[in-house]
């Protein structure tokens, strides 16, 4: 309960609808919609009308760059699955495990929706993420205790919406690297939302006893990013801060769990 | 719930044999051949709607590439049984829009316009430059079922972005007041256009 005694939900309806909610009252407006089918009704028909304002507006032909830019961006922005809500065993088992967590494309929205586990396994998670938001973005990568770089566990709902937030960042920068036996690792970058990502796609299938771990490179000093199992066609992580041009970062397959310092072939995913 | 008048001004329907609601379950499946017919449909509402809103060209463009990569990413998560994809897709457009003029520099120059706004009498102005952009008849006589104040608070805040607290500066009425002409406005506007829901 975070809102005013005097929050009266059933009276924002109409401001809901037209945007002119600050964030505290939208969010809090928002948890009372889930609650309360006539207030989604009501809502609903608003947004009809409002589409109608809209389409009031004298619309504008973009120029043909715009598209083209976009079109260009499809490759690189992952899609998200529908919300089916099922049960997802993947998050028990990473429950067991204070390793980095990563979210798999296609089964995000199976991780948002078991409720219990997932908070279970955001709970062992935070302190470790309090440390790392604490800490300056340099000390992140220095840090022994924090090396597992990679935030946000799966079933973290946060987090997908983390991703989304930074594939429609207006600075967001995408370094594609094709990986020798197949398939791409992209960086996804934000210097604006100081947030990053790192994208398998295809990316070749390893065996049960092999994961793709991530490395920070700086100096002399090689500090783990955290590992990414990729599952399926797209897998995404989430990295603590924005890419530092002054670190490089590479990828190397290594036996399940990850490795101290790397022991594979380093593939290097940025210029650096 | 669809929109019965749906869009008469938003392109030709009888050429239209994809809905847009198809469409977006195509691109859905990652179809980019339909992503591409979904922009070519809906790109200048977008961009008209965002520019309106946020005035500044450049920044209304950032915003449109914002809006359609989250059409890309998010299009699994629009469920059709809950309004059409115009809808949808409009109420993203101007939800970015709004987001971008409330961050923090744009947020400072709207203070002063608050303020200038504060000292001068002539608010109706406002509300009346709105209206020489709507060319949509129906909205128009819509607009006409509704109060004076009804109609500015609804105008300034969907076209110009205002909270509904900088609606009550604005036009010097208690937010509660501001908050109850809005749904009493919305309601009159949904049933004078006969959108049904």
């Amino acid at each position: 309960m975070t809102r005013d005694d005097d929050f009266d939900a059933g009276s924002l309806s109409g401001a809901y609808a037209l945007g002119a909610l600050s964030d505290e009252d939208k969010r809090a407006f928002e948890e009372e919609m889930v609650a309360s089918e006539e207030l989604r009704t009501e809502v609903a028909g608003f947004l009809d009308t409002t589409s109608v304002l809209a389409m009031a507006v004298e619309p504008i032909d973009p120029p043909a760059a715009l598209k083209a830019n976009i079109m260009a961006m499809l490759d690189s922005t992952p899609q998200l699955a529908p919300a089916i809500p099922h049960e997802a065993e993947s998050v028990a088992a990473s429950a067991q495990t204070q390793e980095p967590q990563l979210a798999n494309v296609s089964n995000l929205s199976e991780h948002v929706a078991t409720g219990r586990s997932a908070r279970t396994s955001r709970r062992r998670i935070r302190p470790l993420t309090a440390l790392v938001a604490a800490a300056a973005a340099v000390a992140i990568f220095a840090g022994g205790a924090a090396a597992g770089g990679l935030l946000g566990s799966v079933g973290d709902e946060r987090q997908s919406d983390q991703f989304a937030a930074l594939n429609s960042a207006s600075d967001v920068t995408r370094e594609v690297t094709p990986l020798a036996a197949g398939g791409t690792a992209a960086l996804i970058s934000s210097d604006e939302l100081d947030m990053a990502a790192v994208v398998l796609t295809d990316a070749p299938a390893l065996t049960e006893d092999e994961v793709y771990q991530l490395w920070y490179m700086h100096d002399q000093t090689v500090t783990s990013a955290g590992i990414v199992d990729p599952d399926a066609h797209q897998t995404y992580a989430m990295l603590p801060s924005a890419i530092d041009p002054e670190y490089a970062v590479a990828m190397t397959i290594e036996p399940a769990g990850g490795s101290d310092h790397p022991t594979g072939i380093p593939t290097l995913l940025t210029g650096a | 719930m669809l929109l019965t008048v749906a869009d008469s001004s938003a392109g030709d329907p009888s050429t239209a044999i994809e809905t847009r609601e198809t469409l977006l379950a195509r691109v859905a499946q990652g179809d980019k051949a339909a992503f591409s017919d979904l922009y070519d449909q809906t790109a200048p509402r977008v961009l008209g709607l965002i520019r309106r809103v946020l005035i500044d060209h450049a920044q209304s463009e950032e915003v449109a590439q914002e809006v359609f990569l989250e059409i890309w990413q998010s299009a699994s998560r629009y469920e059709p049984n809950k309004g059409g994809a115009t809808t949808w897709i409009l109420t993203m457009a101007h939800r970015r829009a709004i987001d971008r003029i409330r961050a923090s520099q744009s947020g400072r120059d709207r203070d002063l316009k608050i303020g200038i706004r504060d000292y001068d009498p002539g608010v109706d102005d406002v509300a009346e430059s709105v209206e020489i952009r709507i060319e949509n008849e129906r909205v128009k006589r819509a607009m006409q079922q509704l109060t004076e104040l009804q109609r500015q608070a609804i105008t300034l805040a969907f076209y110009e972005g205002y909270t509904h607290s900088e609606v009550s500066a604005i036009l010097h009425v208690p937010i509660g007041t501001v908050k109850t002409r809005l749904r009493d406005g919305m309601i009159r506007l949904r049933d004078a256009m006969g959108v049904t829901s």
